[in-house]
């Protein structure tokens, strides 16, 4: 049993990481990040397993100082292994059931970044730490962000929490 | 450093496809058991059936031929004995006394044959390689075109699937030549490994299809 889920939404951020230099409109930023997610509510019911599989990519570009626009695309994979019997109508099946939630997301970000330094608290609650003190500089960054994806296709409403850990360069 | 990036996402990719969850490991986690009654069916009103001393080979009725195997037969149908005198039903003999219901076993294997004719890189990657440009286009050779061997692999596996059936000969069918079951246990997995531990895994199934079914109990 599969469920795929597309979620396409805009998220505004009010604050997440920061990273040592000042940023500048027209600078970019693009991370990559390996995706770990723990299922909530109605997605915790049918897969409860704690996921290690993921992928994350973010593009972001700065608009002043402390804000950007980007695009964030993300992969999660959720799965468990049940053996239980399930019932409908006059039937009753019991078998090992391989469940999986493979969760796509694209979305829309704006952030607004506070403080210079290197962290910030957000809702998508980010730490980003320079791996080197350059102006074209590379970071090692981390997210913990919660996911809500709307009811559809006859499918509840799915929600996640991700853990992205991963690493980002900044371009001018 | 974008190919540093390019490569970083390679490896990404290649650790998530290939820790992809939830393989089969085993012939027992193919089990299934699946078991269907009629609504309104008023299993409390039975009392005593009969069962035939064969199982019915669902093939052979077909006019097919058959692999399935007899030899457990009677282990098989001791089995649903017990599970139907623990549901409180006593076995009496159609042929003097009418039962309340009757219990039929069948069963059937199913062959399944899969070819593999695409070409199985990963386990040749050592020993094959050495061919020049992209196959199958050799830009060396005079011909531009090759016909490297095609390992074809087929894999085989056997599935079969048991059938009990509780017809209750008061409840009339649609058509005269046909018995409406109201009650129906079907258990279905993959024929592979000892047959001990075959017939331990079809134990522990009828057992599940009698426990997942407690309508069935006579009080």
């Amino acid at each position: 049993m599969r469920i795929k889920i597309i979620a396409a939404l805009v998220l505004l951020v009010p604050a997440t990481a920061a990273t040592a230099a000042a940023q500048r409109t027209g600078d970019k930023w693009f991370g990559m990040t390996w995706s770990m997610s723990s299922p909530t509510a109605n997605s915790k019911q049918f897969a409860n397993d704690y996921s290690f599989r993921g992928l994350g990519m973010e593009w972001r570009q700065f608009k002043g100082s402390s804000t950007s626009v980007g695009l964030s695309l993300g992969w999660n994979l959720m799965n468990e292994e049940t053996f239980e019997t399930s019932s409908i109508h006059q039937v009753d099946v019991t078998g090992l059931q391989f469940r999986y939630i493979n969760a796509y997301s694209i979305l829309l970000a704006a952030h607004k970044y506070l403080g210079t330094n290197h962290f910030g608290l957000a809702p998508e609650f980010g730490i980003a730490v320079p791996l080197r003190h350059t102006v074209d500089g590379e970071a090692f960054y981390t997210a913990v962000r919660y996911n809500y994806a709307f009811a559809a296709g006859g499918s509840p409403y799915q929600s996640w929490i991700g853990i992205d850990i991963g690493i980002a360069t900044r371009r001018f | 450093m974008q190919k540093r990036y390019a490569l970083l996402c390679a490896l990404f990719g290649a650790f998530s496809a290939g820790c992809y969850p939830g393989e089969i490991d085993t012939a027992a986690q193919t089990d299934l058991v699946a078991t269907f009654h009629m609504e309104g069916a008023d299993f409390t009103a039975n009392h005593t059936y009969d069962m035939p001393d064969s199982i019915v080979d669902v093939g052979v009725a077909a006019g097919f031929d058959t692999t399935l195997d007899h030899s457990h037969d009677a282990a098989i149908l001791t089995k649903v004995r017990a599970e139907l005198t623990q549901m409180g039903y006593t076995r009496v003999d159609a042929t003097t006394t009418k039962p309340d219901v009757v219990v039929l076993v069948s069963a059937i294997t199913v062959d399944n044959y899969d070819v593999w004719y695409s070409y199985p890189w990963y386990p040749y990657w050592g020993w094959w390689g050495g061919w020049g440009g992209y196959w199958p286009y050799n830009a060396s050779s005079s011909s531009g075109y090759y016909y490297p061997w095609y390992p074809v692999t087929v894999t085989g596996y056997t599935t079969g699937s048991l059938f009990i059936q509780m017809i209750d000969p008061d409840v009339v069918a649609p058509d005269s030549t046909q018995a409406t079951p109201i009650w129906l246990g079907a258990i279905n997995g993959l024929l592979e490994g000892t047959d001990q531990q075959i017939l331990q895994r079809i134990d522990n199934n009828i057992s599940q299809a009698f426990a997942q079914s407690p309508y069935l109990h006579t009080q």
